[in-house]
């Protein structure tokens, strides 16, 4: 495949995986309270860790979202998106294994179950991000526009 | 060598993101923090979820936990573990019949099988406040016929957090 065509697959790549984590981000954000009882749900951790997930958890997703979505510190942020989704996935698998008929918690406005779809999903998005963190190549990202506008100035 | 530094920048730039989301979550949830380290969270979400079962719950009777455990030793009731059989086989109420809303709804002659006598007090839980599957059942088993059905809101959790009758024993 060329390499040009390569690049602007891992764009879209980015942009999905950096626009599922702003957007499950900011949901828990507006609603911590919710999303603790979300983490409450899967009956696996200790009390004091719920409330400290709970509030600092939103946070990392939605800055990693951010920062793939503007193509800056994209491997940190795809090391971050890469580790929280093959989490999620041990998390889901797990109590699914249990029986717990439970909200995943995932997004804070939308219903989504444990279950087998919600594995397969995040399965998904995790070879994507795993993906962008191994050979993503940034385009449109604030340095390459620097670049380009930069050299023309610099020529002159 | 290169991987070593490309590892290294990803290292690096995932630490930064933690830093922020540490720092930023942190300092605007402090009272949910607070509220977990002190146990007061725990508390709210369980009255909050509670709240919402009974919304759910179109008016069918709950029961509270001692309540429950009275009527357990006056042996007055016959209690429904509507969870998995996986989480039956680990642990339930001592004495509790296990009718999984699942297994119902495949086989409808479940209940005719497990719980013959429809004018029975039956007590029906799940696995606690978050969890919906008891109100389920309990609404299934009213529209079979079956009058006598409260919910035990706390379900196996609260009741094994109180110490109450578990079987296999812990």
């Amino acid at each position: 495949m060329q390499e040009s065509k390569k690049q602007y697959i891992f764009l879209a790549f980015r942009f999905l995986i950096g626009g599922t984590f702003l957007y499950a981000g900011v949901e828990k954000i507006l609603s911590p309270f919710d999303f603790a009882a979300a983490i409450y749900n899967y009956r696996l951790f200790p009390g004091p860790l719920i409330g400290i997930t709970a509030a600092i958890l939103p946070w990392v997703e939605a800055f990693a979202g951010l920062c793939l979505l503007a193509g800056f510190n994209t491997k940190g942020a795809a090391t971050i998106t890469t580790l929280l989704l093959l989490t999620f996935v041990g998390l889901i698998i797990i109590s699914a294994v249990r029986g717990l008929d439970i909200d995943c918690g995932c997004f804070g406005g939308v219903e989504r179950k444990v279950g087998l779809q919600a594995i397969l999903e995040d399965t998904v998005l995790f070879i994507i991000s795993a993906s962008i963190l191994l050979w993503g190549k940034s385009v449109l990202n604030p340095r390459n526009l620097i670049d380009k506008i930069l050299p023309r100035r610099i020529e002159k | 060598m290169l991987q070593r530094k490309m590892f290294y920048s990803a290292l690096k730039g995932s630490l930064s993101i933690l830093l922020v989301g540490t720092v930023l979550g942190g300092f605007l949830n402090q009272e949910l923090i607070r509220a977990s380290m002190n146990g007061e969270l725990l508390k709210k979400i369980g009255q909050k979820q509670m709240a919402d079962l009974k919304y759910k719950s179109d008016e069918i009777p709950f029961i509270v936990l001692k309540e429950a455990k009275k009527i357990f030793d006056e042996r007055g009731a016959v209690f429904l573990d509507s969870r998995s059989s996986a989480d039956y086989r680990d642990s339930h109420i001592q004495g509790a019949r296990e009718l999984p809303l699942v297994s119902l709804v495949q086989n409808r002659d479940l209940a005719d099988k497990i719980i013959p006598d429809k004018t029975t007090p039956y007590i029906v839980y799940c696995s606690g406040e978050g969890c919906d599957l008891s109100v389920e059942l309990a609404k299934e088993l009213i529209s079979r016929g079956y009058f006598n059905i409260k919910v035990l809101g706390e379900g196996y959790p609260g009741w094994a957090e109180a110490r109450y009758p578990v079987e296999p024993s812990r």
